[in-house]
């Protein structure tokens, strides 16, 4: 009962928040779209039964970690050249 | 007595018609605003065996009349004493669909009727497989070793346009969450009107919680009676009287603790049906404030459980694929399942994914060297 109740003043409080509306998919692109989908989850699915995705999506993860990681230092390293103070060449 | 509650969604709007109320209907107007979405859940709050029927959606000058029924049988006699606790295991689910057409000069004679066998049930579609003008049946029941209760289906029906009506016809034996997800496609024709009636048929094999309560209390004072009676029976020594004066007491806090424990988890842990409700209508927040943004992100996340799960089975699901024909007629193959891996040999699944997850290794740790080494010489 306690819980429920926060959860529902949570919905509340994320409703008034967050008064936003972005355009939604038309019924018929949806439809194509989720009909899509299923031909991808049937072509994925083969794929899927001979190669570890949660593992390789775990790579992808770390991979996508380090690069922007590195973009990261570049840009603010980019910076600080610009700031003759720190004197970085 | 409250059996569950109904909402319709048109597009941005919710369209609301209550709660409906056992043996009761409800009318919801959609004139005036155009080809409608229409989806909704109808969910139930108390352990009851009845019948359920969603009956009719009219639309333009046609009707198509589809009686579409499933039926659950279970065993329940495992379910919890909780209030609210719905963890049911179903073991068994037969579908059974009739098409009904009838011609739009209101002649209500059918012009042919057909039962249709749902060969491809599972949970989230259901798929059907008829062809036009021809009279056919086809019955069967398909089983499953479990299902909850989140069970749900929808069909992709194709009208045809020598049709003018449709009934949606929905039977369970269980307080079962089902979608109507067929009327959306039907009512994007243009919908006028649609009712949604849930009728009961109470059968006495499931009790409601207070029932259960009350037998259980019972069965606890009659334990009690039987000890006490027993401690009167001569023929047992002393020891194994004390034994049974302990034993009953010790069961006195323990049957009074489990009652109180029920209580204190209903403060703490949220009611599963609320659960099912707080996060439909998260979604349906969602849906409403990111728009194409969420439902890209949701088509994508679902699929890739999908995607997960036959990895796990070993069973993909070929899609629905519908042949348009001459004469409004529609041909469709009915979508089935594809187990990908024959039985004996997941082995071979296993080996691949080990043999490719170590190569991704190689290539991942030789990739990130080659990274580090770049990244070096820049900094030269």
């Amino acid at each position: 009962m306690i819980i429920e109740a926060l959860m529902s003043i949570m919905f509340t409080l994320q409703d008034f928040l967050v008064p936003i509306a972005l355009p939604q998919f038309p019924s018929s692109v949806l439809t194509t779209l989720q009909l899509g989908m299923e031909y991808v989850e049937a072509g994925a699915g083969i794929v899927a039964n001979y190669v570890p995705l949660p593992y390789l999506l775990t790579l992808f993860g770390i991979i996508a970690t380090v690069e922007v990681a590195i973009a990261t230092y570049n840009i603010v390293m980019w910076v600080l050249k610009k700031i003759p103070t720190f004197g970085i060449s | 007595m409250l059996l569950g509650c109904f909402s319709l969604t048109a597009n941005a709007e919710t369209i609301g018609i209550g709660e409906i109320r056992l043996n009761s209907e409800a009318w919801i107007d959609l004139r005036g605003v155009g080809k409608q979405t229409v989806s909704g859940t109808c969910y139930t709050g108390e352990t009851k065996n009845f019948n359920k029927e969603l009956d009719v959606s009219r639309f333009g000058e046609r009707f198509l009349t589809v009686h579409w029924s499933y039926t659950f049988s279970y065993n329940d006699t495992s379910a919890p004493l909780f209030l609210g606790a719905k963890t049911y295991t179903f073991n068994a689910l037969g579908l059974h669909g009739t098409w009904v057409a009838i011609p739009s000069d209101g002649d209500e004679t059918p012009l042919y009727e057909r039962s249709v066998y749902f060969s491809s049930v599972e949970l989230g579609r259901c798929f059907m497989t008829f062809t036009d003008g021809t009279t056919e049946t086809i019955t069967g029941h398909i089983n499953y070793d479990t299902l909850t209760k989140t069970a749900s289906f929808r069909a992709y029906p194709t009208p045809s346009k020598n049709v003018r009506s449709i009934t949606f016809e929905v039977y369970t034996k269980n307080p079962v969450g089902f979608e109507i997800a067929p009327l959306a496609s039907i009512l994007e024709v243009g919908a006028e009107n649609l009712r949604v009636e849930i009728t009961s048929e109470e059968t006495d094999d499931t009790d409601g919680f207070l029932d259960r309560l009350i037998t259980k209390l019972q069965a606890f004072r009659q334990n009690v009676v039987d000890s006490f009676n027993a401690l009167n029976n001569n023929d047992l020594s002393i020891f194994e009287k004390v034994s049974l004066i302990f034993d009953t007491l010790t069961n006195i806090p323990r049957t009074m603790w489990s009652y109180f424990k029920i209580g204190l988890q209903g403060l703490f842990i949220p009611d599963e049906a609320f659960m099912q409700e707080w996060v439909e209508n998260n979604r349906q927040w969602c849906t409403e404030t990111f728009g194409a943004l969420f439902q890209s992100f949701e088509l994508i996340v679902n699929a890739y459980r999908d995607i997960d799960a036959s990895a796990e089975t070993h069973v993909i699901d070929m899609p629905l694929v519908t042949i348009p024909l001459p004469d409004n007629k529609d041909f469709t193959f009915g979508g089935y399942e594809v187990k990908i891996v024959p039985d004996g040999f997941e082995f071979l699944s296993v080996m691949c994914k080990s043999v490719v997850g170590i190569v991704c290794s190689f290539a991942f740790i030789n990739g990130l060297r080659r990274r580090y080494d770049d990244i070096m010489e820049e900094t030269k």
